[in-house]
């Protein structure tokens, strides 16, 4: 198993470490809920190194990454960047991933850790000759400050410029002498960023943005707080709300899938799935009360069955929720069963995000509509 | 560490005997590693029981786990506090965490479980 450079600085945060992707990783430092609503409210800090890191350089570089992804990388100016999917010759996906231009033929790409060697590959096959893939991952560290006040603590840390650097786009800083590629992005549904450094760096880099952030509340986050948060903003997680036999019409990811952009690996099956309709697509349910859908739970309505792909309890939300493979045919509004410990609890199916920063539940507030 | 005057299983439940009524919960070890408890679903009073089966589930924020009586008997009183906050059992495992009481069929059950001490190299040898 491999193990993140700050282990021990974890474990001395008081860390619960536990298994993900092949990474011994911080699961907690005690409340995965005071987490969370450290980041709803203030800012959290993750060590997300484990997530792979690849530099994509060389004539054709542009060429080939449009060849192999779905949204359209010819609206990236230098330094923007763009949510993406991978997918195969069928239109399944084989990864979700972020890329960065950051000259016109040098690409800086974000991709899931359980992927990392799998994507490599598949690159690597269908690029050119002439395109470089560097894997970055061994040598940096990646912590993701998030939260409506992570802009404040990374100023805090000195970072400077950061009112020039908009959502989706990446650049390169120093705080306190150490320099750091840092792009405005995240997994939690918050503003946020995301900052690599040098591994040998990674120590110092993370006492600062802690030190600096604590004026501001900051908590180290683990990867359980990290969960709930995604799937609050109904962001999908490889693995479970996609994989190569899941399409980007299924999992209603149509969004960042530019069909008229010409001709891509995938394109011809996802165009025809979009076309003729697919039988089943992601959907939010929220359960009444506190009971906790988990991924593979059996759901029953009138449109006929389904199963959670995620489920959490929500502490924003204070329910349990869930995202689930239903008929496509399924309404916002119906009333659903899930078999939740082996009992139907009833639950009903909503707008996705669960939550979303521009309407964020006031704390404290009732609804008295 | 953990309270002498209660015996323990090794799928980390508590027992406070009194005479033939036992009182059952999980013990810190348990709840710490479990994080933080979201929801726990109890049977309801009158429900009968057989030692090693499940009497209920908790739910924390990363995982669900089933809850196992470590005594036969029927439930006569459940902890209705636990419904609205579940937390007590990270906070108070051994007192107000409490879950269930059984009225047992055969208080020597409890023999067979745990002392702390025992309790507590079951922990280590598991760590």
């Amino acid at each position: 198993m491999k193990t993140p450079v700050l282990k021990e600085i974890h474990v001395r945060l008081g860390a619960r470490m536990g298994e993900f992707a092949g990474w011994e990783l911080p699961i907690d430092y005690g409340s995965s809920i005071a987490e969370v609503r450290a980041v709803r409210n203030a800012v959290g800090v993750f060590d997300v190194s484990h997530m792979g890191r690849l530099t994509i350089t060389g004539d054709g570089a542009a060429d080939g990454l449009q060849s192999l992804l779905t949204n359209d990388i010819s609206l990236l100016e230098d330094g923007g960047g763009q949510y993406t999917l991978m997918t195969n010759e069928r239109g399944g996906v084989v990864d979700d991933l972020i890329v960065f231009r950051r000259l016109e033929n040098e690409f800086h790409l974000v991709v899931n850790a359980s992927n990392h060697e799998k994507d490599t590959a598949w690159l690597r096959n269908r690029l050119p000759d002439s395109v470089r893939i560097e894997d970055r991952t061994p040598d940096t560290a990646l912590f993701a400050v998030q939260g409506q006040r992570a802009k404040d603590a990374l100023e805090a840390a000195g970072l400077e410029n950061l009112n020039l650097l908009r959502r989706f786009h990446i650049m390169d800083g120093s705080i306190s002498g150490i320099s750091v590629r840092v792009s405005r992005t995240g997994y939690t549904g918050e503003d946020g960023f995301e900052i690599e450094c040098k591994k040998d760096d990674a120590e110092a880099l993370w006492e600062i943005i802690l030190s600096a952030g604590s004026q501001f509340g900051i908590k180290p986050c683990g990867l359980a707080a990290r969960d709930v948060l995604r799937t609050e903003a109904a962001l999908p997680l490889y693995g479970h709300e996609i994989d190569e036999d899941i399409s980007p019409v299924e999992a209603g990811l149509m969004r960042w899938v530019k069909l008229s952009k010409g001709d891509f690996c995938g394109r011809a099956a996802i165009a025809a799935a979009a076309q003729f309709g697919v039988t089943r697509k992601i959907m939010g349910i929220k359960i009444e009360g506190r009971f906790v859908p988990r991924s593979g739970d059996a759901v029953k309505c009138t449109a006929g069955d389904g199963s959670v792909t995620s489920g959490t309890f929500s502490p924003t939300l204070g329910c349990g929720i869930a995202m689930a493979f239903m008929p496509a045919d399924a309404k916002v509004g119906l009333g659903v069963n899930v078999n939740i410990h082996g009992a139907q609890r009833a639950g009903v199916i909503v707008e996705l995000p669960f939550y979303s920063r521009k309407n964020k539940p006031l704390e404290g507030t009732q609804n008295v509509s | 560490m953990y309270p002498e005057d209660l015996k323990y299983s090794q799928s980390h439940e508590w027992v406070r005997a009194e005479d033939d009524l036992a009182t059952i919960g999980i013990t810190d070890f348990a709840a710490e590693e479990l994080g933080d408890i979201v929801n726990i679903e109890l049977p309801e009073v009158g429900t009968t029981l057989s030692a090693g089966q499940s009497f209920g589930s908790i739910d924390s924020v990363k995982a669900a786990s089933e809850l196992i009586s470590p005594v036969s008997g029927e439930v006569v009183e459940v902890n209705e506090d636990l419904e609205s906050t579940p937390e007590l059992v990270n906070q108070e495992p051994f007192s107000s965490g409490w879950m269930i009481i059984v009225k047992m069929e055969d208080p020597s059950e409890v023999d067979l479980l745990m002392t702390s001490e025992e309790y507590e190299h079951f922990i280590e040898a598991e760590e």
